[in-house]
């Protein structure tokens, strides 16, 4: 019942933007439809995703923000075909890259789509690389696995992308160990561009790293994306990075997005309880709170979800229908959505706070 | 999704009872929620009854381990007595048959289970107990004492494992005791080189720098703090190793070292049962499937062990 | 001035290894007023931890002094190590690996109660739970195991863990950086009402700035093993004058919608703490080297009242 429900209501709002895309006619090429992912096991089951739609336009970058075992790390296993099944079980849903359905694609299918039109960027660079492999290799590898290049040409196509990413091609023939957390992450990122993917799925890819090596890294990605135009799906918990890096954002908790739409919408009119409260909970850089407002209670257990709005318990706007209704999205202003059944009550909270 | 509602629906009152009391609980905003209250040991447990294989092979050294522990009680014999004609078929007076001395089979296997597992636990127990000793001293402690430990080790695990234990047997002599200590030095260095990684590992770990910091004496942070978290690995080793001494002993008792007759232990039975294979057959083929069934059925429950309390390896 | 509770004059601490002698805090100076927190901030690597961990005697230092309540407390024998460790406490960076996990919430928390020797069992249950209620938790997670708790919870049980000993003094290494956000809030509001309401005088230890200048009064920043500022927590975040200073507050990336035009991007990495060359240990990445700063060596100098710099052209780059 209620699920199901709430579900549809993810459904209705996928459709009424794309309505609002198709008008003004941009090359829209990833969607992803009520996608439900569940880990299963003997013991228990963790329902990891529940009924996520998004869409994504070419070139543009879109940040999946929410905090630990929010499921953002899930929605983009699921997008690449690398979900560990099992326990992995996918519920329903689609994922459509370019029109296809690639949710129920066979490995095979999967593997061509991989490294050609998808690639994804891990969180620790010090494990995403072969230890006994020298970096120009690995580059070459991948360049050679989807793309039917002579071994000269593939070096020399590694070359160029280790020179991209703003390494010397001297060092093409050294060692991941021989690098350090920052570099090691500039070649994953060389790795995960070099056959021009259409879409990037960066996870945390600066989580691991230092603030100012960080913002090397940031400075990197962003001046490959206004080159190479590659549509990017940024799955972070920084909203630091968020505002830096994304045109649009969605904000997931207890495997929901509970609010998405462009920066401008979720930063300077955040409107879902959950988003108010993280924004609270930060130290503003430049703020001089006496005290902080934390959000109260922890994140609701994914083997068994509060019934209603997932937020609920922690909500201070909570009424007594947010306990038991399921909460469908709501489009709020053109391209921002919402869902949170009680709007009223948080978007003057919001303005109080102004 | 049909089977998620109801589960949500069912754990929903006492959910939304609790949040709406915690929600003001204190100053601090905790939410709390009662975890479920589990022994560890439980716990292991349930995890390894997800397996048949685990259940079946638990259940078999259960019932190894009783009948040893049981056997002069309800074996029908005892394991020299002349109770018949020799080489007696296994019928349904002799289950396994009888020896060429006329011995019941089935009783001498019977406590020969006593002899055979005895000696696992307690050569184990002797290398558990001075490899423990020395690698915990050895990680804890590290540097010199460290080197000096580990270069033993090192020696004593460059000379064959059987090799070993022969010659300890022959410098030594036979007889129960000397077995033990026999199969047990073998053991040491590995029981050694394991509790010492842990102890490197945990004694990096931050708690025990928690400890330290609330003065808690040497003594107090490897008794409280370290050991009970090295346990978990030396206890799936223990498992794994009584299985292998069973083993080695075996093979010491069938080269004519080790237990002497007319001890029943497994290797000796095999031993004895040698000379008329081709006229008695159940002689060699109880004992030995005995000691297939067990060791198997330890390694398997190691195994499992491993895996369930090993919480990365949970499926 | 009011005279410091803890003071470091000159501290170092280095490491043997293969590679060399690891400088991870080398000559570092500060003091702590009573009731104030002290953050420091700096990048993996640069001594931060093991300034703390030096502080509170998990490890021995090379050389320098330190004093607690104006005593010298730099080597302490066993009897008066255990008094010390009384009044100074640490609050750990991993809730995930602070607590031994065979431990239940009780023990944990009436493990130094019970090593003081000073309380009777019905004592000991009673102080538990007090200290529990200290941090916030409820009184039915006593018997629970930490991997029973979540991050926020188990952070508790190791501030309650410090707490127990009524210290004057905790270092709190990173204490927030291994949790969520929402949690990271709930704990920071924890730690200072703990101050106000005990009196306690923290050094809060983070990566994280916007963090530190939340709970901090005064900060050092430290690089390579030194601090090369140290000033009030505003005045650090409104004229920051030494150049890495700058360049770690300009790569915070800003949360919201405005976004910062120009941004003073550090070119390379933090260099080996190994056998460090003398001079000033920034000088390879920093925009505003001369050959000078490779040669002289540097020392912290008073930039303005307070405000403490090591940097030969402070006084030039900022029109001082």
């Amino acid at each position: 019942m209620g699920n199901g429900a709430s579900n549809d209501a993810g459904n209705g709002a996928s459709k009424t933007m794309r309505g609002a895309d198709v008008g003004e006619e941009k090359q829209k090429f990833l969607e992803v439809r009520d996608l439900s992912v569940r880990y299963e096991t003997k013991e228990e089951t963790v329902y990891a995703v529940n009924g996520v739609s998004f869409s994504l336009e070419k070139g543009r970058t879109l940040g999946l923000v929410g905090e630990t075992g929010a499921g953002k790390t899930t929605i983009a296993r699921a997008i690449l075909g690398i979900l560990p099944s099992p326990p992995a079980v996918v519920g329903g849903g689609e994922i459509l890259l370019g029109g296809d359905d690639i949710l129920g694609a066979s490995e095979r299918e999967m593997h061509d789509i991989r490294g050609n039109r998808v690639t994804m960027i891990f969180q620790d660079p010090m494990t995403a690389l072969n230890p006994v492999m020298t970096i120009g290799r690995q580059i070459e590898e991948v360049i050679e696995s989807h793309e039917r290049v002579s071994k000269d040409e593939a070096r020399k196509r590694a070359e160029e992308m280790l020179e991209m990413v703003g390494i010397l091609a001297e060092r093409y023939s050294e060692y991941p160990h021989q690098f350090s957390g920052g570099m090691k992450q500039r070649v994953v990122i060389a790795i995960a561009l070099a056959c021009n993917p259409d879409l990037l799925l960066a996870d945390e890819p600066t989580t691991a790293l230092d603030v100012t090596i960080q913002a090397q890294v940031l400075d990197l990605m962003k001046t490959l994306h206004k080159k190479q135009n590659t549509s990017t799906i940024l799955i972070t918990h920084d909203l630091g990075v968020v505002s830096e890096m994304c045109d649009e954002v969605a904000i997931v908790y207890a495997g929901e997005i509970v609010e998405m739409g462009s920066l401008e919408d979720i930063f300077e009119r955040p409107a879902h309880p959950y988003m108010l409260g993280l924004l609270g909970a930060i130290p503003a850089i430049d703020g001089d709170e006496e005290k902080l407002s934390p959000i109260p209670g922890m994140t609701p257990d994914p083997t068994s979800l509060p019934p209603g709005c997932k937020f609920h318990p922690r909500c201070k706007y909570a009424a007594e229908a947010c306990k038991s209704e399921p909460v469908g999205m709501k489009e709020i202003a053109p391209g921002h959505f919402c869902r949170c059944l009680n709007l009223a009550a948080p978007n003057l909270a919001a303005r109080e706070a102004e | 999704m049909p089977e998620k509602p109801e589960k949500i629906g069912g754990a929903a009152p006492r959910e939304r009872a609790e949040s709406a009391a915690a929600l003001y609980e204190g100053a601090y905003g905790a939410l709390e929620e009662t975890p479920k209250q589990k022994s560890q040991f439980l716990e292991i447990l349930k995890r390894m009854s997800y397996s048949k294989v685990n259940v079946i092979c638990l259940a078999i050294v259960l019932f190894f381990g009783l009948v040893a522990v049981l056997a002069p009680l309800i074996a029908p014999y005892g394991y020299a007595d002349m109770v018949a004609q020799p080489f007696l078929r296994p019928s349904a007076a002799h289950l396994f048959g009888t020896d060429n001395l006329g011995r019941d089979v089935l009783s001498r296997v019977m406590h020969g289970a006593k002899y055979s597992i005895g000696l696992g636990l307690a050569a184990t127990g002797v290398s558990l107990a001075f490899g423990m000793f020395l690698g915990a001293i050895a990680g804890y402690y590290g540097g010199k004492v460290d080197d000096l430990l580990m270069r033993f080790c090192d020696i004593i695990q460059s000379i064959p494992g059987l090799l070993l234990n022969m010659a300890l047997c022959v410098a030594f002599g036979t007889g129960v005791a000397n077995t033990i200590f026999a199969l047990g030095v073998g053991g040491i260095a590995a029981s050694a080189r394991l509790m010492r990684s842990s102890f490197l590992n945990l004694r990096k770990a931050e708690f025990v720098d928690a400890a330290r910091s609330i003065s808690c004496s040497d003594a107090r942070i490897i008794s409280r703090h370290i050991i009970p978290n090295a346990f978990a690995p030396v206890l799936v080793q223990t498992t794994m190793n009584i299985g292998a001494v069973i083993m080695t002993a075996a093979g010491l008792n069938f080269l004519g070292l080790g237990v002497q007759a007319p001890r029943p232990e497994w290797g000796a039975l095999l031993s004895g049962g040698r000379d008329f294979i081709r006229k008695a057959p159940w002689l060699c083929i109880f004992p030995g499937c005995c000691i297939l069934v067990l060791v198997l059925s330890l390694n398997l429950v190691g195994d499992g062990l491993r895996d369930a309390m090993d919480p990365k390896l949970k499926k | 001035m009011e005279s410091s509770l803890v003071e470091a004059s000159g501290l170092k601490k280095h490491f043997r290894t293969k590679k060399g002698i690891v400088h991870a805090v080398d000559g570092v100076s500060f003091g702590i007023r009573p009731g104030k927190t002290m953050g420091i901030v700096g990048e993996s690597g640069c001594g931060k931890s093991t300034l703390g961990r030096v502080l509170v005697h998990l490890e021995s230092n090379t050389d320098g002094a330190m004093r607690f309540g104006g005593r010298d407390v730099t080597a302490l024998g066993k009897r008066q190590l255990r008094e010390f460790r009384q009044n100074a406490q640490m609050i750990f960076q991993d809730p995930y690996s602070s607590l031994n996990p065979r431990y239940t919430v009780e023990e944990t928390i009436a493990e130094p109660l019970f090593l003081s020797r000073r309380y009777s069992r019905a004592e000991l249950r009673q102080r538990t739970t007090e200290l529990m209620g200290c941090v916030g938790m409820a009184q039915r997670l006593r018997a629970s195991y930490p991997h029973e708790l979540d991050g926020g919870r188990r952070q508790r049980v190791g501030i309650a863990r410090a707490l127990a000993y009524d210290p004057k003094f905790i270092v709190c290494d990173e204490p927030v950086s291994a949790l969520d956000v929402s949690i990271q809030a709930q704990i920071l509001n924890l730690l200072q009402d703990l101050k106000k309401e005990k009196n306690l005088t923290y050094m809060f230890i983070t990566h994280d700035l916007s963090v530190v200048r939340y709970i901090s009064d005064d900060i050092g920043v430290m690089y390579l093993g030194q601090l090369v500022e140290t000033s009030p927590s505003k005045e650090l975040f409104k004229a920051p004058c030494h150049p890495y200073t700058k360049a770690l507050l300009s790569a915070i990336p800003h949360i919201g919608v405005r976004r910062r035009a120009e941004r003073a991007v550090l070119k390379g990495e933090i260099t080996s703490p190994i056998d460090p060359k003398p001079g000033c240990r920034f000088a390879s990445r920093c925009p505003h080297a001369l050959g000078e700063c490779q040669r002289r060596s540097l020392a912290l100098e008073e930039a303005a009242p307070g405000h403490f710099v090591s940097c030969i052209r402070a006084k030039e780059l900022n029109g001082l």
